[in-house]
């Protein structure tokens, strides 16, 4: 469905000379040196899979995006995206697939949602017939009705995300690539657009490729992850093998009612403690979240208490600063236990 | 005296702000200037070809014409259209502007050292360039009396002070009307026609030229520029020098006058 | 004929949404038609001190004015697209162009379309028909299809100027304002016969930038001038599909300029 082999883009970025005169020269000639924005990346997509694409700010996940839909040209190595290549074949690969960008809407912004949508059933050229049932199906699973005669400039931005990720699908593209889906969403809206992912991804066999911040839309979405930072593939597989791998400690947050001398609890190490407030870290594999938070109220008042998983930029960091030991620990075998955890 | 020296010295600040903040625009304004030569370039092409088959007493031979048009171009960027699309007439759009009203600054005298920020900017990096290399290729005269260039030095500042106070009160339409681009279109034509941008109006029929001696557009280009020529002096020049600081004061009253009703009709609905 | 009624069908949803704001359109179209006239007031100013230039009249120049007037505001009207590309490119709207299946070329010309621009095209046609009635030209079925091909010619003239500003927006943030020189100066100096200019400056606007082919050459033959000024009158008949070509080849430094796209942010 999606072959990416070598791929690698490099941008030249100008330098600006300052003052008067050198704005001039900049009109002639400009010095430059070269960023290498994704470096021989490789992977396949199958039909039907949902991808998480990870990686922190800058790492070259947008880059990638944009060379799988054709927006930029590699510099070098090859892509395939149902079987066309998208910066050559760009108007034909473009009617196969479906694309979001979070940051910024498809759709036009003085158009009522619904006239937007009738133009692009003319553009992707859209049979009346399909073009109906995809409506009506979008409206019943994202309640597009709410808002179907509103201009886009005055959507909220849930509202908007509905309708951008509704009109990357009236087509029926065979893959859809979701830059950020849920960016500055709340709680509710995201999880409306991850369940309408994975009804479309399960009725329709859509490939979904996703790039995201939010660990919450990769555990509900993705069995697969990539990772990219720095512009290089740090990892391919099942989440749950990065999970094992990453997750090995986690942080418990406490408030306790008075302030105790002695806050320290067997096989949990005190990160910080503030007046009341205590941050615990603790590894599953020495002591379990039950057994801690039990260990815990057996001693003192509490509060409030809460566990932090550890965010994606964190355990991305841990792959990029630990990448050895990462290698290392792939190549042994994953016994069931822990698989299980 | 000593107030009036502190005041004046705000308002001094916030005209060296407005020229440092065009700074940064330089190549754009280099791209200004080419297309100010080009222009008079055209206008040099057009002149000479009427001139060179005319026969009949003109009030302005060749030479003295391209000295205009220089000056045309090179004062261009300093007309009140310019302003008109300035940062205070997006304020006044977005309402913003009241907070102006919170501070201990008069807002037509911050306004107006904005103006002359800008005009201050555009006299030296877009006026001096075209005059000066204006000098070196083409037939420009240069007065030869002081007082000449004295006078004309005292017109076109009071030229520039009245771009200035026009543009105030022009913008400060904003106030009644969000869409302010009719107006601007309407007072853009007016001015370049009868400031004597297009043709002096020296060449102008008898009857439109008389009009437009009773409009206050000819001291932005007209006055100063035949003070330059020499084609305004003795008294005259006195005369005409009395008219610009007159309309001067015109604006300057009729613009304070709109501002003040601008700002009343803004807090009463609110802002 | 996809193409054509998609973009019908754009042109006609931009009128709408413009159409929004009555008020403003008309003031719009006001202020419009009134900055393009006092041009016109500038010759008619220049003509009533010195009767003629190189032979021309004021009607004859009004035919010329009127030309160029016609071939700017159209290409206004429907080229803005590329005219604020440089926007397009920075707010992501050219990467979205990018997904959709349609040439970028047509997306970007559909992307815009000013209706205001009707009062500076109704301000031109005003003056064309004037000048007309003022003159007296033999018109012939043929004549009519020329005037027509070459104001066609000069629209696609400005367009193809519009282009180069445009995809000089690969290379640099900075749109090149130089090209209003060849814009807004080129109607102002196509408003007077070519003859009137330096023969560097003829051969530049004829053979590099081909304004003289789309406007200055065409009145000639409009207006009878050909034979009394010694021009080729086969190289006049043809002159105008220097437009045509001018904008081909502005459309391959499009498509080069495409390949070389960075889009913004990383």
């Amino acid at each position: 469905m999606i072959e990416v082999d070598n791929l690698s883009k490099t941008f030249k970025v100008y330098h600006h000379r300052k003052g008067f005169f050198g704005s001039f020269v900049n009109l002639f000639s400009r010095k430059h040196r070269t960023v290498q924005a994704v470096d021989t990346v490789s992977f396949t997509v199958e039909r039907g899979e949902i991808v998480g694409y990870l990686g922190p700010n800058g790492a070259g996940k947008s880059t990638t995006i944009k060379m799988l839909t054709g927006i930029l040209v590699p510099s070098s190595g090859s892509v395939t995206v149902n079987g066309y290549v998208p910066h050559r074949q760009r108007k034909e690969s473009a009617k196969h697939i479906g694309v979001v960008f979070g940051q910024r809407s498809h759709l036009w912004f003085d158009l009522p949602v619904q006239e937007s949508f009738e133009l692009l059933q003319r553009i992707y050229r859209i049979p009346q017939a399909q073009y109906r049932q995809n409506v009506e199906i979008f409206d019943e699973l994202l309640n597009l009705g709410d808002f179907f005669q509103t201009p886009v400039r005055q959507l909220s931005l849930g509202q908007r995300m509905r309708a951008d990720i509704a009109a990357a699908l009236l087509h029926n593209p065979d893959v859809l690539f979701l830059d950020e889906p849920t960016i500055g969403l709340d709680v509710v809206a995201k999880a409306r657009i991850r369940e309408f992912i994975q009804r479309i991804n399960a009725e329709r066999q859509v490939t979904v490729v996703l790039t995201t911040h939010d660990l919450d839309d990769v555990e509900k979405l993705c069995k697969r992850v990539i990772l990219i930072d720095n512009a290089r593939l740090r990892f391919d597989g099942e989440l749950t093998t990065l999970r094992r791998l990453l997750s090995t400690e986690r942080l418990l947050s406490v408030d306790y009612a008075e302030i105790y001398p002695d806050v320290s609890i067997p096989n949990a190490h005190i990160v910080y403690q503030e007046g009341a407030r205590v941050q615990y870290r603790f590894s599953p594999e020495e002591i379990s979240a039950a057994d801690l938070i039990g260990a815990i109220l057996k001693k003192f008042k509490i509060l409030d208490i809460s566990i932090q998983e550890p965010d994606i930029e964190d355990l991305i960091k841990t792959v990029y600063e630990d990448n050895l030991m990462l290698e290392r620990k792939l190549a042994e075998p994953i016994s069931p236990d822990t698989q299980a955890n | 005296m000593k107030s009036l020296y502190l005041a004046f010295q705000v308002y001094l600040a916030f005209t060296m702000k407005s020229f440092q903040k065009r700074m940064q625009y330089r190549v754009a304004n280099l791209a200004g200037l080419t297309t100010n030569f080009f222009f008079l370039l055209v206008q040099i092409f057009v002149y000479t070809a009427f001139y060179a088959v005319y026969t009949g007493p003109l009030p302005l031979n060749l030479h003295e014409i391209i000295t205009y048009f220089v000056l045309c171009q090179a004062f261009f960027m300093l007309m009140p259209f310019w302003g008109t699309r300035s940062e205070v007439t997006s304020a006044i759009k977005s309402g913003d502007v009241v907070l102006q009203l919170t501070k201990p600054v008069d807002f037509q005298a911050y306004w107006f050292a904005d103006e002359c920020g800008r005009a201050y900017y555009y006299l030296f990096m877009r006026g001096l360039p075209t005059f000066l290399i204006s000098i070196l290729f083409l037939d420009v005269a240069i007065p030869q009396q002081p007082a000449v260039l004295m006078a004309f030095a005292v017109s076109m500042t009071l030229s520039i002070f009245m771009s200035a106070v026009i543009t105030i009160t022009i913008s400060s339409s904003a106030f009644w009307t969000l869409d302010t681009t009719g107006i601007v279109g309407m007072s853009y034509s007016i001015i370049t026609l009868f400031s004597g941008m297009l043709v002096p109006i020296a060449l102008w029929p008898e009857w439109l030229a008389h009009i437009a001696r009773w409009l206050p557009f000819e001291g932005l280009i007209d006055v100063p520029f035949s003070i330059y020529l020499g084609k305004i002096t003795g008294i005259d020049v006195w005369v005409a020098i009395g008219k610009q600081v007159a309309w001067n004061l015109f604006f300057l009253g009729f613009g304070r006058f709109l501002l003040t009703r601008g700002f009343s009709r803004l807090i009463i609905q609110g802002g | 004929m996809h193409h054509l009624s998609l973009y019908f069908h754009f042109v006609k949803l931009r009128i709408r949404s413009q159409m929004e704001y009555r008020l403003s359109f008309v003031f719009d179209l006001f202020s419009q038609a009134s900055v393009s006239v006092i041009d016109f007031c500038m010759i008619a100013l220049l003509f009533n001190r010195f009767k003629q230039l190189e032979g021309w009249s004021l009607w004859e120049v009004g035919f010329l004015y009127g030309m160029i007037g016609i071939c700017f505001a159209v290409a206004e009207m429907i080229g803005r697209g590329f005219d604020v590309f440089q926007e397009s490119v920075v707010r992501g709207e050219f990467d979205t162009m990018l997904v959709r299946p349609l040439g970028t070329f047509y997306q970007v010309f559909a992307h815009e379309f000013v209706l205001r621009r009707v009062g500076r095209l109704a301000q031109a046609v005003a003056i064309l028909l004037i000048s007309n009635s003022q003159l007296v030209i033999y018109w012939s079925f043929a004549k009519v299809g020329y005037l027509l091909i070459s104001l066609v010619s000069g629209t696609c003239f400005f367009i193809a100027l519009f282009v180069i500003g445009a995809t000089s927006c690969f290379w640099t943030v900075q749109s090149i304002e130089v090209i209003n020189i060849f814009t807004h100066g080129g109607v102002f100096m196509g408003s007077y016969p070519f003859s009137i200019y330096r023969w560097w400056f003829r051969r530049f606007f004829t053979f590099i930038v081909p304004l003289a082919c789309v406007n200055y050459f065409p009145s000639l033959f409009v207006l009878g001038k050909v034979e009394s000024l010694g021009v080729s009158p086969v190289g006049v008949q043809l002159a105008p599909f220097a437009g045509f070509l001018f904008l081909g080849i502005t459309m391959l430094f499009w498509r080069f300029g495409v390949s070389r796209y960075q889009s913004t942010g990383h």
